[in-house]
């Protein structure tokens, strides 16, 4: 008998290679879906805390969201069956223009998507108004801009005022993420939120969807 | 005193002369600096700002007779490379990058568009693959030439640059390299054995050239910690470092080692396996005196000012004090090399690095005398 415990378990001792039993073991027993979702969330949790007490490492928060992948491919045609399961919302999300970094971007779109997020990624080194058209275009909740480098960040003011064109400002998210990302960002490029950690991001998404339902 | 005596003094632990300074700048940067003191020459620059600049590095390059295609001409051309410099073995390996939309910019960087060893699923696809022929005529060509000229006056580093990690990466893609050393030992290691007989070869041929040792660099982390955790990298690198730098020490050589990044829980292990020189100790995320005190007696800091913060943003009076700072604490003893911590990107603010080095100059002597 699987219980929400050795779900979470399963994530955090990033077992990817059992995860997919583990979880069709939990539906085959009679677990809700949305249980067995909440025992794999839980996991995720705890893998962030693991990570901001420096326990565990980037390879970490990387394998926890390629374990947590796994385990929603097991897992979405029972949940999608649910009647009370809804998608978490969407986002659209990329490295801006002039930097190429996207490991960081990559591990916050794992996170994302394992979080039950529907995430359009646009790539790196993406023009400003490619983000606010393509979130116009998928009606998407959120917008996740990764910028690595200081003389990148700046272009984030770039989305945000074209979203203000298009009187849009209130209606999509804007999120900032980067390694020297600080909230200084959200003064001066006026942006809704700025993260210089993913796990941290996934937290402050989830907390704006979640005010909308 | 030489620029290499210099180095050589502060890597033996004593104070020599004054503190050796490195001067980490693309050639923008140094244009600019030259208009600044009426000079022709890199130099000329570096004799007036007092940069001794104590090492070189030499490396394996393309052989004889190799040609770039007409992308890569390009590629260099834009980006700055020279067209057969190192960076032309990336070709070789079959890496492909790209240039970024901000071209001949301040952010001039390129990003990876494939990896050819991303498709393989086997070890063997990759411990049977031809690897690029070191005794290929011409590999060490400007190796020699450049150690016949400068070995009397310059530390020679044989530089074997991205070496495990990196190199690995480049090769397999970031996210499948770490999928593997989190699921698949096997191809890990294939992987990194691979890699590391390559690179004890080539560490053979420049020692065997007259190297004063070998340098490596991989970048093991971001400002907030490592890429993997020090568990993984001392149970598939740490080994593997040691058989490498092993080849330096038996000969009674030097091993340099570059990571961005705040690697501080590796910093032990770097030195336990022999790393005489540790290159950047990243001043935004790392503790330098506390690296200096627990291991000073043993680790040379070569080092310099903030380049993500000092450098670009702060006043000169800013530039100013954290050079101090760093000559009272970290100076004292030798085992201390100081400059720019990385490249200074090419929108920082010439006052500033003037001031680094004129308060290098003024102040940088030993005996220290640190107001």
């Amino acid at each position: 008998m699987v219980s929400e415990e050795d779900l979470k378990q399963a994530i955090v001792d990033l077992d990817y290679a059992g995860i997919r039993d583990v979880v069709q073991d939990a539906l085959a027993s009679g677990m809700d879906p949305l249980t067995v979702l909440n025992g794999l969330k839980w996991g995720l949790d705890v893998v962030g805390s693991l990570y901001h007490n420096r326990e565990y490492f980037l390879s970490e928060l990387f394998m926890a969201g390629e374990t947590m992948r796994v385990a929603l491919e097991a897992l979405m045609p029972a949940l999608t069956a649910s009647s009370h399961y809804q998608a978490a919302g969407t986002i659209v999300m990329g490295s801006i223009a002039g930097d190429v970094h996207d490991f960081g971007k990559n591990i916050a779109k794992n996170l994302l998507t394992a979080s039950g997020f529907t995430v359009h990624d646009l790539g790196v080194d993406v023009p400003p108004l490619q983000f606010v058209e393509e979130a116009v275009r998928l009606q998407a909740d959120v917008i996740g801009i990764s910028a690595i480098l200081s003389s990148t960040q700046p272009t984030s003011a770039e989305v945000v005022d074209a979203l203000a064109a298009r009187g849009l400002r209130g209606a999509i998210k804007v999120i900032l993420g980067g390694t020297g990302v600080t909230q200084r960002a959200i003064t001066e490029y006026g942006v809704d939120a700025a993260v210089n950690d993913a796990t941290e991001g996934v937290t402050i998404i989830r907390g704006w969807v979640q005010g909308r339902a | 005193m030489t620029p290499r005596d210099r180095l050589l003094t502060t890597l033996a632990h004593r104070e020599p002369d004054r503190v050796p300074l490195t001067a980490r700048l693309w050639l923008d940067t140094r244009l600019k600096l030259r208009r600044h003191y009426g000079v022709a020459t890199d130099d000329e620059l570096f004799a007036v700002m007092g940069i001794d600049n104590g090492a070189i590095s030499v490396q394996s390059l393309t052989p004889s007779g190799w040609q770039p295609d007409p992308d890569y001409a390009r590629f260099c051309e834009l980006i700055g490379y020279e067209v057969h410099s190192q960076y032309a073995t990336y070709e070789e390996w079959g890496i492909q990058r790209k240039l970024g939309s901000q071209g001949q910019s301040v952010l001039r960087q390129f990003f990876f568009t494939h990896h050819p060893w991303e498709a393989f699923t086997r070890p063997q696809d990759i411990t049977s693959l031809p690897l690029l022929d070191l005794d290929a005529p011409g590999r060490f060509d400007m190796a020699h030439q450049l150690i016949a000229e400068h070995q009397a006056t310059r530390l020679i580093w044989g530089s074997l640059g991205h070496t495990l990690w990196t190199k690995g990466w480049e090769l397999r893609g970031m996210m499948p390299f770490m999928k593997d050393l989190h699921t698949n030992p096997a191809m890990t290691e294939a992987i990194l054995d691979t890699l590391l007989d390559y690179a004890c070869y080539k560490a053979t041929r420049l020692l065997d050239l007259g190297c004063d040792g070998i340098s490596v660099s991989e970048d093991w982390g971001n400002n907030y910690s490592m890429f993997i955790n020090p568990a993984l990298w001392r149970k598939y690198f740490k080994p593997r470092y040691r058989r490498l730098f092993d080849l330096a020490k038996r000969r009674g050589k030097l091993v340099y080692f570059h990571s961005d990044g705040n690697i501080t829980p590796i910093v032990g292990d770097l030195v336990e396996i022999g790393v005489d020189s540790l290159n950047p100790v990243q001043p935004e995320c790392m503790n330098q005196l506390e690296i200096k005190r627990i291991y000073g007696d043993r680790l040379t800091l070569d080092t310099g000012i903030s380049n993500q913060k000092t450098l670009p943003f702060g006043t000169p009076d800013d530039v100013k004090q954290e050079v101090l700072t760093a000559l009272k604490h970290l100076a004292p003893g030798g085992g201390f090399v100081y400059g720019t911590s990385h490249f200074a990107l090419y929108d920082v603010p010439i006052a500033n690095l003037i001031t680094l080095y004129e308060t290098l100059q003024q102040f940088g002597a030993y005996p220290l005398q640190v107001p």
